[in-house]
């Protein structure tokens, strides 16, 4: 029987991939996927809270797609600065962009 | 009549409540009619009428402004569209303040990039963010908290990576995507641990509950809300984007990423503290105080090193950051807090624009903003370096500019708000930011101009928006007192 903690510690250990891949990852192809799997942590923490303690919170559904809105947002135009850097400097490893410091 | 007449009536009541409640909301309709307007007029203009979208975008931000203060004068402060948008003071003046400076950063953006290949969808893009900034002011539900973050963020970061054919441009903008679409999932994550404990996404509800909530999960999730907030804002240590994106976006740009994003942030962050952690819950207002010490250190000590004049504007407006925060830190305790947050944003907007434009202007001449390019400026620009010392001294805090009195007033609700310490290290940190302010103006005034000096290069409207900004800065100084009156009307709305 699933319960609400199970689905709090799979939306937990999911974020946790999400840092991971955020913090571990050099390619931003790669963070871009660890951000998306950190919104998705998000998303089911809703559902799990919209299924299990609230369920007549409907502004819990909204919160869900806003946050649907975003992962395909966030996920499109990160490809396109990718794809646009790409095309000057021929790299998507983020540890090649050093130019700005100081 | 049918069963259902009751319930027909109920929900015609409502539509035109909705209805009636459109008036409030006119100033974000403003800004929501000049991005689509915009965006419509880049397609169909040709290449060289693309002025005519920065005199749309322009309008429509100075015409939101106008309705900001019509509303204000003439309907109040409103909770509307079930709870989720607060159109009171805090975000009024924030409209106005976002309406003012969108239009002075289209003048300052149209000679920096008029000719070039998608100068109208520029325009747009500032528009988009300019809506979702005033969104994100006036948000009451941790829904639309989220949308307007995104939404600010994916407009700037587009506008930071506009010149594509820069290096370095590219780079600024993966850098603060990377930064923000982080920041930003770790608050949305900490948002939906508050929709747990709360049991809806409204701040005001969410706050009935926080305070009884087991402290372990409110201090984790508060924190995650503050990584978001705190990027918006450049607070440390969430500041390292900063000096990466306004060296490399265009300079209007980096201008008005100093002003619009960092203050939507700082202004979401007072109204979210509280409304969903009343009466101080798990002690944020010291959380905050600490953080507000370290960003002032922080961004005062990294400007000290500076070389380049753009990257000791992202510094110093990363110290200035730190000022502000005094006013949010002192929220809970004292009601000078939200007077001295709401008048120094103005005087900060008015300033930190002045000198950005004042450093545009002598990059357009001399194609430089290292410290040597402003050697000799007094000779040969005796304007320009009156803006350039009245904006450096203001960002420092002289009588009678109005960064003098947005400290004095921060620091009197520091003090007020029984954090004295915090007071007395913003005074230590003044006297430190000395020294990379007068590191800019001494030699503009003292040294022998440039022997290579070149021609003035004249801009009518970067011209009008430097005497726009300049005169704030001063006039801000001089009318403080009616200001802070006025600042000090600025309530939050609080119930819902």
């Amino acid at each position: 029987m699933i319960s609400l903690p199970v689905v709090l510690a799979v939306a937990a250990l999911l974020f946790g991939v999400g840092v991971y891949g955020v913090l571990g990852q050099t390619n931003t192809i790669m963070i871009i996927m660890g951000v998306e799997l950190m919104l998705g942590a998000a998303m089911l923490n809703v559902v799990g809270f919209l299924r299990y303690s609230h369920p007549h919170a409907t502004s819990g559904d909204f919160f869900v797609l806003v946050l649907m809105t975003l992962m395909a947002l966030e996920g499109a135009v990160g490809f396109a600065l990718v794809v646009s850097v790409f095309r000057s400097r021929r790299t998507s490893e983020a540890d090649d962009l050093t130019e700005l410091s100081g | 009549m049918s069963p259902n007449g009751g319930t027909f009536t109920q929900a015609q009541r409502a539509e035109h409540e909705m209805l009636k409640e459109l008036v409030w909301l006119s100033p974000i309709g403003a800004l929501t009619l000049a991005a689509a307007g915009a965006v419509l007029l880049a397609i169909v203009l040709p290449h060289r009428r693309q002025a005519l979208v920065a005199w749309w975008v322009g309008a429509m931000h100075l015409a939101a402004a106008g309705l900001a203060a019509y509303v204000w004068l003439d309907r109040g402060f409103r909770l509307t569209m079930s709870g989720t948008i607060a159109v009171d003071g805090l975000s009024l003046v924030f409209t106005a303040l976002v309406g003012v400076v969108g239009a002075v950063c289209v003048a300052l953006l149209r000679p920096a990039v008029a000719g070039t290949d998608r100068e109208g969808e520029l325009y747009a893009m500032l528009a988009f963010a300019s809506l979702a900034a005033v969104v994100l002011g006036a948000a009451a539900d941790a829904a639309l908290l989220a949308l307007a973050l995104a939404a600010l963020g994916l407009a700037t970061f587009v506008m930071t990576g506009y010149r594509r054919a820069s290096p370095t441009a590219g780079e600024a903008s993966i850098k603060y995507y990377i930064f923000g679409t982080v920041s930003g999932a770790a608050m949305v994550y900490g948002l939906s641990w508050w929709f747990g404990l709360g049991g809806s996404t409204s701040f005001a509800v969410i706050g009935r509950a926080l305070p009884h909530a087991p402290a372990v999960a409110v201090i984790a999730s508060t924190t995650l809300v503050l990584v978001g907030l705190g990027y918006k804002a450049a607070l440390v240590p969430f500041h390292f984007w900063t000096p990466d994106a306004y060296d490399g976006a265009p300079l209007p740009v980096a201008a008005y990423l100093s002003v619009v994003p960092k203050l939507a942030g700082l202004i979401a962050l007072a109204r979210v503290m509280m409304l969903a952690l009343p009466h101080n819950t798990v002690g944020w207002p010291t959380a905050i105080a600490v953080i507000a010490a370290a960003t002032m250190t922080l961004g005062n000590l990294a400007a000290v090193a500076q070389r380049n004049v753009v990257r000791l504007l992202a510094y110093s407006s990363i110290a200035q950051s730190g000022y502000l925060l005094m006013g949010v830190a002192a929220l809970g305790h004292s009601h000078l807090g939200l007077a001295a947050l709401v008048y120094y944003a103005l005087a900060y907007a008015a300033t930190n624009l002045a000198a950005f434009a004042v450093v545009q202007a002598v990059q357009r001449e001399r194609g430089s903003a290292d410290l040597d390019a402003f050697r000799g400026l007094g000779r040969s620009h005796p304007w320009w370096t009156a803006a350039l010392v009245l904006s450096f001294l203001s960002l420092l805090g002289l009588p009678p500019l109005s960064g003098f009195f947005g400290k004095l007033e921060v620091f009197k609700a520091a003090i007020g708000a029984g954090q004295a310490w915090l007071a007395v290290i913003a005074i230590l940190n003044t006297v430190v930011s000395l020294y990379p302010y007068l590191r800019v103006i001494a030699p503009a005034i003292l040294d022998p101009p440039d022997p290579a000096s070149l021609p003035a290069r004249r801009s009518a409207p970067l011209s009008l928006a430097l005497v726009v900004a300049t005169t704030a800065t001063v006039g801000f100084g001089l009318l403080a007192e009616p200001l802070v009156n006025l600042a000090d009307h600025a309530r939050m709305l609080t119930g819902g």
